[in-house]
């Protein structure tokens, strides 16, 4: 199996952490260069498809060879970054004959749980405000950093890591499914800076000191996986 | 499928509960006695596959958890597995090999890890009063700690990696596992892989440090390993 990692773009919480206090994670929007930085993923992918399919783009049929599914998490961001990777995936022009409007994707669907961590109360508090307000919860979560140990402690009303790579590890048989019964060995999805690195986690086996170490993707960027190996960004995203 | 299922050796917060004050739970390790524990865990192991119980054909894989006294357990059972006296045979163990598994964790104490009794009963007296509620009708299995699992919650992802296992028996033939776990975790293991009811668990007493129990099938063969008190 093949599959495409990738972040979401810019949102105003990304630039302006003090958005998360006002509303809440999942309806958080992208920036206008959000939406450029998505049609840009979205460009790199579908020339991406095209060299790596062999495929002559004369040639009037469907969609080669490929089976590949979008995937995206249920957060209004990789909603929208999701639909624009869509939709330069079909206007790209390269697939299909003359008037015809295929894309490289067969479909798109939306799993819930690619959903970005649960930050329960911490969302929108400053490092500042979460001190003052759970002083306990923060000495367990430093006794754990001490031991590279972030998988560990759970936010309150929230996730641990740990919580996030059990339920996107619940994920796992559905694409096993579509990929031995229906053929659909290829996939992009779209998701968060947390649930990413959770997924490398599970499906490469990676050890709790690999997620405590691992730097959060940037936005857009693609990371791709073939079977058990981890081929690292092939696009490299934005800060 | 033939499951061993293993509790790590001594560790420095089961001679010393303080440990826990200071260190979080993943990051605990073996006491000397606990490393010497492991290796007699091994030794029994190889032994007991090399009297029938096992061929060296069979593929044999060795699981255990993301902590550091699971990790330092299996470390021991795999290197006292392997054949020395065996140059003959291109196996150069009984293990295939040796895999960690993250869901196979010890229950998330969160904010009770590192308290005493008397600390969490003063610090988080409405919990602790539901958990005494629970206790007294057999169901320690629903409380949840505070930040932390309850073990239904650790059934739960315990039984999510029963599909790895079986993925490998179909697949691999890998038929043969032997999982380093915690007392918790392997509690709740047999009662998802045997179906047990939630009052077995809740009466079931914490598995001796290194102890081996065979479960073959659905069939729970007990204690073949009593280990160490």
């Amino acid at each position: 199996m093949r599959i495409y990692l990738v972040r979401h773009g810019e949102t105003k919480a990304n630039t302006d952490k003090s958005e998360l206090s006002r509303e809440a994670n999942h309806t958080i929007p992208l920036t206008e260069k959000g939406h450029r930085q998505s049609l840009e993923v979205g460009e790199f992918l579908a020339s991406h498809f095209l060299e790596t399919s062999g495929f002559q783009t004369n040639i009037s049929c469907h969609n080669p060879y490929l089976l590949i599914r979008l995937w995206n998490s249920p957060y209004i961001r990789t909603r929208q970054t999701a639909q624009c990777i869509l939709d330069t995936c079909k206007s790209s022009g390269l697939i299909g004959g003359k008037g015809q409007s295929h894309s490289w994707f067969l479909d798109r669907k939306e799993h819930i749980f690619l959903a970005e961590q649960q930050l329960g109360l911490f969302e929108g508090l400053t490092l500042a405000e979460r001190e003052e307000l759970f002083p306990k919860m923060l000495a367990h979560y430093e006794k754990c950093k001490r031991g590279k140990g972030m998988m560990w402690p759970q936010l309150p009303m929230g996730e641990s890591r740990f919580n996030v790579c059990q339920r996107v590890h619940q994920i796992f048989p559905t694409f096993h499914r579509d990929c031995e019964k229906e053929g659909i060995d290829t996939l992009v999805i779209v998701a968060h800076g947390t649930s990413l690195r959770a997924f490398v986690t599970m499906w490469l086996n990676k050890t709790p000191e690999w997620l405590n170490d691992e730097p959060e993707p940037k936005n857009c960027s693609v990371r791709l996986l073939v079977d058990s190996t981890d081929h690292g960004y092939i696009f490299k995203g934005f800060e | 499928m033939k499951i061993y299922l293993v509790r790590h050796g001594e560790s420095v917060a089961n001679t010393d509960w303080t440990e826990n004050t200071r260190h979080a739970d993943h990051s605990i390790n073996l006491t000397d006695d606990g490393h010497e524990q492991a290796q007699a865990a091994g030794k029994f192991l190889s032994e007991y596959f090399g009297a029938g119980n096992a061929r060296i054909s069979d593929k044999i894989r060795l699981w255990h958890s993301p902590y550091n006294r699971t990790r330092q357990t299996a470390q021991e059972i795999y290197e006292s597995c392997k054949f020395s006296d065996k140059p003959e045979h291109t196996r150069k163990s009984w293990f295939l090999d040796k895999r960690e598994h993250l869901l196979l964790a010890e229950q998330q104490f969160g904010l009770f890890d590192g308290l005493s009794d008397e600390d969490r009963k003063r610090l988080y007296p409405d919990m602790v009063a539901h958990y005494d509620k629970c206790k007294r009708a057999d169901g320690k299995m629903w409380p949840k700690m505070p930040m932390g699992e309850s073990r239904f919650e650790v059934c739960q992802r315990v039984h999510q990696s029963f599909g790895t296992f079986h993925r490998d028996c179909d697949k691999h033939n890998i038929d043969t596992i032997v999982v380093v776990g915690h007392g918790t975790t392997n509690r709740a293991f047999m009662t998802m892989w045997l179906h047990k009811p939630y009052e077995w668990m809740h009466q079931e007493p914490n598995p001796k440090n290194c102890s081996i129990r065979l479960l073959d099938k659905s069939v729970d063969k007990g204690y073949i390993f009593e280990g160490f008190e």
